[in-house]
């Protein structure tokens, strides 16, 4: 009997260590397999120098990280600034070349925002949502004067640029945007470029029509959309917005003017290029 | 160790994980194409159309008006109306317009355009965001009618809102208030701007435009771009039109849209743009040719003045005709002072020839009996009076002896800044000649050879008859004073006629004084009362 129990407990430990062992090394390995995340990338302001810096740190983070399947871009934007916009798209650019990204349009994607959406695989909008304002805006470059107690080296060194050559450069640059379009929207745009460009702002369901957007739908069907794409389930949402570390927005000057009343106004702050919705009342600035 | 014992341990190694796995990721994402970027470095900056050789854009190289240099045209600008535009902006037009013979005067208020509107031949009116007055607006009727020519330019840029030059105008859309003058000759813009997305000079509203009518203001142009423009929603002639991709802003709807059009006489033309005239833009395309074309326009005009806008009814220096036979005694000398005062002071001296001078203007101030001498008859034979009656009483009717060549000159350079008729007698008087009685002969020795009017025919005399005036029917010569204005390819002549000269100088005054509203006026001829002579024989 001693002999009998002593084989058993021999076979107990070994069936223990047997089956037990792989088991737990089996959910050990399990459970290092990540969760797999939907990176969700808000833009709920103009695209300017500190926001698209925060985007790109979201767009680059979620490029790091494997566990990140899919982004979805939540826009509600009036666009902002050439440069910003485009340094935002080529990021997107990059990340779209391995994770599949999504936009859900709010309440607005215009102008540079749009130039966003395009740069994305799959665009949700709402119904009501504002969709596009494709184009480029500028204040034109003051003449070219003299300036009594200022020496430059050249005529333009102080102007930056003659006002006519302004002219002719918004018009290259709305090339790109167009392109951007066209590339982004594929077979999917129903309308001619000399629809596009006259830089209409449509409905979210005049713009499927259009092929402006993929699908009208909510936030929560976005974030499926992307999951599909990535073929991933039971996934988690993560807010890339909370890791946009780095960014300092403190110094940077207000984007867009103020009343002397504090009132803000549509208009942009700062002389430049923009792809940007401005609701104009028809009064120039 | 059994097989099955180690297949039962490994199975339990890779479930979880392969569970884990498999409740997560279902498939591995894989794009299907490759991302597509703009190919940013590919894109240029758009160029601007060069001029072709016979498109140049220097303005030197354009036909300008015939004879420039001889043209007295006065083109005149409006900036009294809140227009959105500063005289720098359109140099390359006022300087065309000089180049082109005519002299640019700039009106900077209303009140200034309501007098210099008289002396313009053509008007040029700017995005005005002030509006006319009726007065104005028939004025301007007016000119056109006389053959003037005006040109309204807009620019959707200049129409309203703030803007740099929003200080200096009044609150009202530049396209109504242009509408204002241009409706009466069936013109309209639209209060909208023109655009081309297929086919423009680096933007949008940036539009190029190939489709001319033949017309003065189109000569030589093969393309022309607006850089931004408005378009006529009514013209009767249509002299630069877009093409079926140009659009109009209001209904984004095109085809055949007018940029530039003119009233059916060719005499009012509004054009939707300014940018054209201004610098860099006039250099592209046609602009430059476009510009000069607009200038040589103004200056052609030609415009047919009446009397009521004298003194502004000649186009050449000015003479005064007193033919050698008749003389010339202090009565009709103060009324010659008198007209030339009435000139202006640009008339410079007052010249006075025996016979018409070609290039010339002429003012003839003669007596009823001087017109129908045959010095005069000649030339007077235009105005088609007919004289009947009395004869000529040419031993009196003057209150003056004789003045000397000095003292004549004494008196015009005194009644040039005469502002009162009134002053005229004491200013007489002042003469060292007519002081304290003296004479003729006097004065003349005084003078060193001046001439006295002893029995000239007919220096002062009063001529009674009648005169048959057309328009007007018959008049009294005594009481009555004639003005005739003529125009005729070679000159403008006009006449004031009386019946003595001491009438003569009373009408003069009356020029003078700016004031014919006492006098009969049909077109180009003005029948004046006058004092009558009491006694014709004896004078005044």
């Amino acid at each position: 009997l001693t002999q009998f129990i002593e084989k058993l407990n021999k076979w107990k430990i070994t069936g223990v260590l047997l089956f037990l062992i792989p088991l737990v090394i089996g959910l050990i390995i399990a459970a290092l397999i990540p969760r797999p995340v939907v990176g969700v990338i808000t833009l709920d302001d103009a695209i300017s120098s500190s926001t698209a810096q925060a985007m790109i740190n979201q767009i680059g983070y979620a490029r790091a990280h494997p566990e990140i399947r899919a982004v979805v871009l939540v826009l509600n934007s009036p666009g902002g600034t050439v440069t910003d916009t485009e340094a935002v798209y080529l990021e997107l650019s990059r990340l779209r070349e391995t994770k599949p990204v999504v936009t859900m349009i709010g309440s607005m994607a215009a102008s540079g925002a749009y130039y966003l959406t395009v740069g994305t695989d799959y665009v949700f909008a709402e119904p009501s949502s504002m969709v596009g304002n494709v184009g480029v805006i500028g204040y034109t470059p003051q003449y070219p004067i003299v300036v009594d107690d200022i020496y430059s080296t050249g005529p333009y060194k102080l102007w930056g640029e003659p006002r006519d050559q302004f002219m002719r450069e918004i018009e290259m640059l709305k090339q790109g945007f167009i392109q951007a379009v066209v590339l982004g929207r594929g077979e999917a745009l129903k309308v001619d470029k000399e629809v596009i460009l006259r830089g209409q702002i449509w409905t979210g369901a005049d713009a499927l029509r259009m092929g402006l957007i993929d699908e009208l739908g909510s936030q929560s069907q976005a974030m499926d959309k992307a999951a599909q794409m990535a073929h991933i389930a039971h996934y988690r949402v993560m807010d890339l917005g909370t890791l946009a570390w780095g960014v300092d927005t403190s110094t940077e000057p207000e984007f867009f003017q103020k009343t002397s009343d504090g009132v803000i106004t549509p208009y942009p702050a700062k002389q430049g290029l923009y792809m940007l919705y401005i609701p104009t009342t028809g009064e120039a600035q | 160790m059994k097989r099955y014992q180690i297949i039962l341990a490994v199975l339990l190694l890779i479930v979880p994980p392969a569970a884990r796995s498999l409740w997560f990721y279902q498939g591995v994402y894989q794009r299907s194409q490759p991302v597509a970027t703009p190919d940013y470095a590919s894109y240029q900056v758009p160029v601007a159309p060069v001029t072709d050789g016979e498109e140049s854009s220097t303005a030197k190289d354009h036909p300008v008006a015939q004879n420039s240099d001889e043209k007295n045209v006065t083109v005149l600008v409006d900036a009294g109306h809140g227009n959105r535009f500063s005289l720098s902006e359109i140099q390359p037009l006022t300087d065309a317009i000089s180049h082109a013979g005519g002299k640019v005067v700039v009106a900077n208020s209303p009140d200034a355009f309501l007098l210099d509107y008289r002396a313009a031949d053509a008007y040029l009116v700017i995005a005005p965001a002030v509006a006319f007055s009726g007065e104005e607006i028939a004025a301007v009727e007016k000119m056109v009618g006389q053959g003037g020519r005006m040109v309204v330019m807009a620019d959707p840029t200049r129409n309203g809102g703030t803007s740099q030059y929003s200080a200096e105008v009044g609150p009202m859309n530049a396209v109504s208030v242009a509408n204002q003058l241009l409706d009466p000759f069936g013109l309209v813009f639209s209060d909208d701007y023109l655009y081309n997305l297929s086919q423009n000079e680096s933007n949008f509203r940036n539009i190029v435009l190939t489709d001319f009518s033949k017309s003065p203001l189109t000569d030589g142009l093969k393309e022309v771009v607006f850089y931004s423009a408005l378009s006529l929603s009514a013209a009767p002639t249509t002299l630069i039109q877009g093409d079926d991709n140009t659009l109009s802003s209001l209904t984004d709807q095109g085809g055949g849209l007018a940029a530039v059009g003119s009233d059916s006489n060719g005499r009012v033309v509004a054009i939707g743009d300014m940018t054209f005239a201004t610098e860099p833009y006039n250099q592209i395309a046609g602009n430059a040719r476009l510009v000069q074309n607009l200038a040589n326009y103004l200056v052609e005009g030609s415009r047919q003045r009446t009397l009521t806008d004298y003194p502004y009814v000649f186009q050449q220096p000015v003479q005064f005709l007193v033919p050698g036979d008749i003389e010339v005694d202090p009565a009709k000398t103060a009324a010659l002072g008198l007209i030339h005062a009435s000139l202006g002071s640009e008339m410079g001296a007052l010249k006075m020839v025996s016979t018409p001078e070609a290039g010339v203007d002429l003012v003839i101030p003669a007596t009823y009996a001087e017109a129908q001498g045959q010095a005069l008859s000649g030339l007077m034979k235009e105005f088609g009076l007919e004289y009947t009656g009395a004869e000529s009483d040419a031993s009196s009717g003057s209150d003056y002896p004789a003045m000397s060549s000095a003292e004549v000159q004494q008196l015009i350079e005194t009644l040039k800044t005469a502002s009162a008729e009134g002053t005229l007698d004491e200013m007489l008087q002042s003469l060292p000649s007519q002081s304290g009685g003296g004479t003729a002969t006097e004065t003349g020795t005084q003078a060193g050879g001046g001439t006295t009017t002893e029995s000239g025919f007919p220096a002062g005399g009063a001529w009674l008859g009648t005169i048959t005036v057309p328009g007007f029917g018959s008049i009294q010569a005594n009481g009555n004073g004639l003005i005739l204005l003529s125009h005729n390819e070679k000159r403008t002549t006009l006449a004031l006629l009386a019946s003595s000269t001491n009438a003569l100088q009373e009408l003069a005054a009356l020029v003078r004084s700016g004031d014919l509203s006492n006098c009969a006026i049909m077109e180009q001829t003005a029948v004046c009362p006058l004092t009558p002579q009491t006694d014709p024989a004896g004078g005044g």
